[in-house]
C-alpha cells in the first residue's frame, strides 16, 4: 500500500512527464526535458486553453440576450379547407370575444368621471379641469421640487414632492390661514417656534385652497411669476384667476387625479 | 359557400375577422379592466400603434409615442418567444432628490438669478416587474454607457426582457412622471380609445 509519504518524490521508474518530478531535482542535476514531456505540456496547454474560451464563452452566453421587434397581429388568412360549419362556429366565437372585449372596454369607459375633476401634470406643471373627455379649463401651475431638506437639529428630514394618485377635495376654503409646518422653519435656518400662533400665515395660500387630506393642497401664490416650475413644497399652486376658476368650479368630493 | 362569405363581408368594407385578433383585443380589454380597477398607475405599451399610454383608474392621463417595442430572451433559453399576455405588477426606481441647503430665501425671488434647483431627470429606467419581466425604458438618443451597460450585462437574471425605446420629444415628460408602482399590459391590436376617454391635451 502507497503512503502518503511517498507522495512527495517520484518513486523509481515513474515517468518523467509527472508533476514536480523536475522541481525536485537540483540544478545541477536538471536534464533537458524530452520530447514527450513538450508534446504533453503542449497538450495540456492547448486543452486548458480550450476550455478557458468554452468557460468564457457558457459565460456570455448565460449573459447575453436576442432582441426582436414585437409587432401588431397579422391576421391570419382563412383556411381555405375550413368547413361552412367550422367557419360558422368561428364566427361564433369570434363574436362572443368581440362582445366580450366591448362589455370590458365599456366598463372602463364608465369609470371616467361624469362629472367635473382635475387632473395635475407634474411633468409639465399643468392643471386641467375635465369633465369627460372635454377640457373644461388648462392652467399653469407649480408643483413639488422634489428637494430633500434635513433638519441639522434633528433626526429628520423632508422630500418636497407632490404625492401622486387619485384625490378628492375635502376641504374648500376662502382666506386661507396657513399653519406653517416645522420644515418651513427650517428651511429658512429659523428655529421652530414653542407658541402656534407664530406659525399662522395669512398671505401665502393666496385667495382659496382645496385642500386634498395629509397637509396639501390647490392653492395659491405670492410668487406667480414662477408658475410653470417646480419649485412648491408638495402643494399645488395656481395664479389667481385661475385658482378661482377651479375654486367655483369643483365642489366638495371632486376627484384630483395627479401624475 | 366561404368564397360567398367573404364577398359579404368584403362589401360591408370590413376586414376577414380574425380569431387571433379577437382574441387579442378580449384580453387586453379584460386585463385593462384588472388594472382600472387597482388603485395603481397603469400602462398599457400598444405594438400597434407604438405607444405608451398612463392611465390612472381608467382615465386616460398621458400618452408617449414609442419608437419599437423590443422583446429580450436570454440566448439559449427555453422559451421561443414571450407571450406577454400578463398584467405585470412592477416597481420604477427611485429618484434621488436634491438636498436644499437651509438659509433665507432670495427675497424677492429673481427669475434667472434664482434658478430652479430640479432633480436630475434620467434618460432610463428598468422597471422590475412580476411576474418575471424587466422592463427597459430608454430614450430614443440615449446611447448607453459602458458602465451601463455592464451593469445590464451583469444583472442577468434569466428573466425576460422588454425594451420600450422612447422618442426623444416625450423621454423627459415620461421619466419625469414615472409612477413608483406602475401595472404594465402590452397590446398588439390597436387600441379603440372610447368617445368618453380621449386623454388630456
Amino acid at each position: 500500500m502507497e503512503t502518503s509519504d511517498t507522495m512527495g518524490t517520484a518513486p523509481a521508474g515513474a515517468p518523467d512527464d509527472v508533476d514536480g518530478a523536475e522541481s525536485a531535482a537540483s540544478p545541477a542535476e536538471a536534464r533537458p526535458a524530452s520530447p514527450k514531456v513538450d508534446r504533453n505540456r503542449w497538450l495540456l496547454g492547448g486543452v486548458g486553453a480550450t476550455l478557458l474560451t468554452l468557460s468564457i464563452l457558457f459565460f456570455l452566453s448565460t449573459r447575453l440576450y436576442v432582441y426582436d421587434r414585437l409587432g401588431p397581429i397579422e391576421p391570419a388568412s382563412a383556411s381555405s379547407e375550413s368547413t361552412p360549419a367550422e367557419a360558422a362556429a368561428l364566427q361564433k366565437d369570434i363574436k362572443d370575444l368581440e362582445s366580450k372585449a366591448k362589455r370590458a372596454q365599456r366598463s372602463v369607459a364608465g369609470m371616467v368621471p361624469g362629472s367635473v375633476y382635475i387632473v395635475v401634470d407634474t411633468a409639465q406643471n399643468k392643471l386641467y379641469l375635465k369633465k369627460r373627455d372635454k377640457v373644461l379649463h388648462e392652467a399653469l401651475c407649480s408643483t413639488g421640487s422634489g428637494g430633500l431638506l434635513k433638519d441639522p437639529s434633528a433626526d429628520r428630514q423632508w422630500v418636497f414632492e407632490t404625492p401622486r394618485g387619485n384625490f378628492r377635495v375635502i376641504r374648500k376654503a376662502e382666506d386661507p390661514v396657513w399653519t406653517k409646518p416645522d420644515w418651513a422653519f427650517v428651511e429658512e435656518g429659523k428655529s421652530v417656534p414653542d407658541n402656534w400662533s407664530e406659525r399662522r400665515d395669512y398671505d401665502t395660500l393666496g385667495n382659496y385652497a382645496l385642500y386634498l387630506g395629509d397637509g396639501y393642497m390647490i392653492h395659491g401664490t405670492l410668487y406667480q411669476r414662477y408658475l410653470g416650475r417646480a419649485i412648491t413644497h408638495g402643494c399645488i399652486r395656481l395664479g389667481d384667476e385661475d385658482l378661482e376658476r377651479v375654486y367655483r368650479a369643483a365642489p366638495l368630493g371632486t376627484q384630483v387625479l395627479i401624475f | 359557400m366561404k368564397a360567398l362569405l367573404l364577398v359579404a363581408l368584403l362589401a360591408q368594407g370590413e376586414a376577414p375577422p380574425d380569431v387571433a385578433s379577437a382574441r387579442e383585443l378580449e384580453r387586453v380589454a379584460r386585463l385593462e379592466l384588472e388594472a382600472a380597477r387597482s388603485k395603481e398607475f397603469y400602462f398599457v405599451a400598444d405594438a400597434a400603434s407604438l405607444s405608451l399610454s398612463m392611465k390612472l383608474g381608467g382615465v386616460p392621463l398621458a400618452t408617449y409615442k414609442l419608437e419599437a417595442i423590443e422583446l429580450g430572451l436570454p440566448l439559449g433559453s427555453a422559451d421561443e418567444a414571450l407571450p406577454l399576455d400578463e398584467l405585470y405588477r412592477c416597481l420604477a426606481p427611485p429618484r434621488a432628490p436634491v438636498e436644499i441647503v437651509p438659509g433665507p430665501p432670495p427675497t424677492p425671488a429673481t427669475p434667472g438669478k434664482d434658478e430652479e434647483k430640479k432633480p436630475p431627470v434620467p434618460r432610463s429606467a428598468v422597471l422590475t416587474c412580476e411576474p418575471p419581466l424587466a422592463v427597459h425604458l430608454v430614450s430614443a438618443s440615449r446611447v448607453l454607457g459602458l458602465r451601463e451597460r455592464l451593469r445590464l450585462f451583469s444583472d442577468r437574471k434569466d428573466e425576460p426582457r422588454v425594451r420600450l425605446v422612447v422618442a426623444e420629444a416625450d423621454a423627459e415628460r415620461l421619466f419625469s412622471s414615472l409612477p413608483a408602482k406602475p401595472l404594465v399590459l402590452f397590446s398588439r391590436v390597436p387600441q379603440v380609445e372610447p368617445e368618453s376617454t380621449a386623454e388630456a391635451r
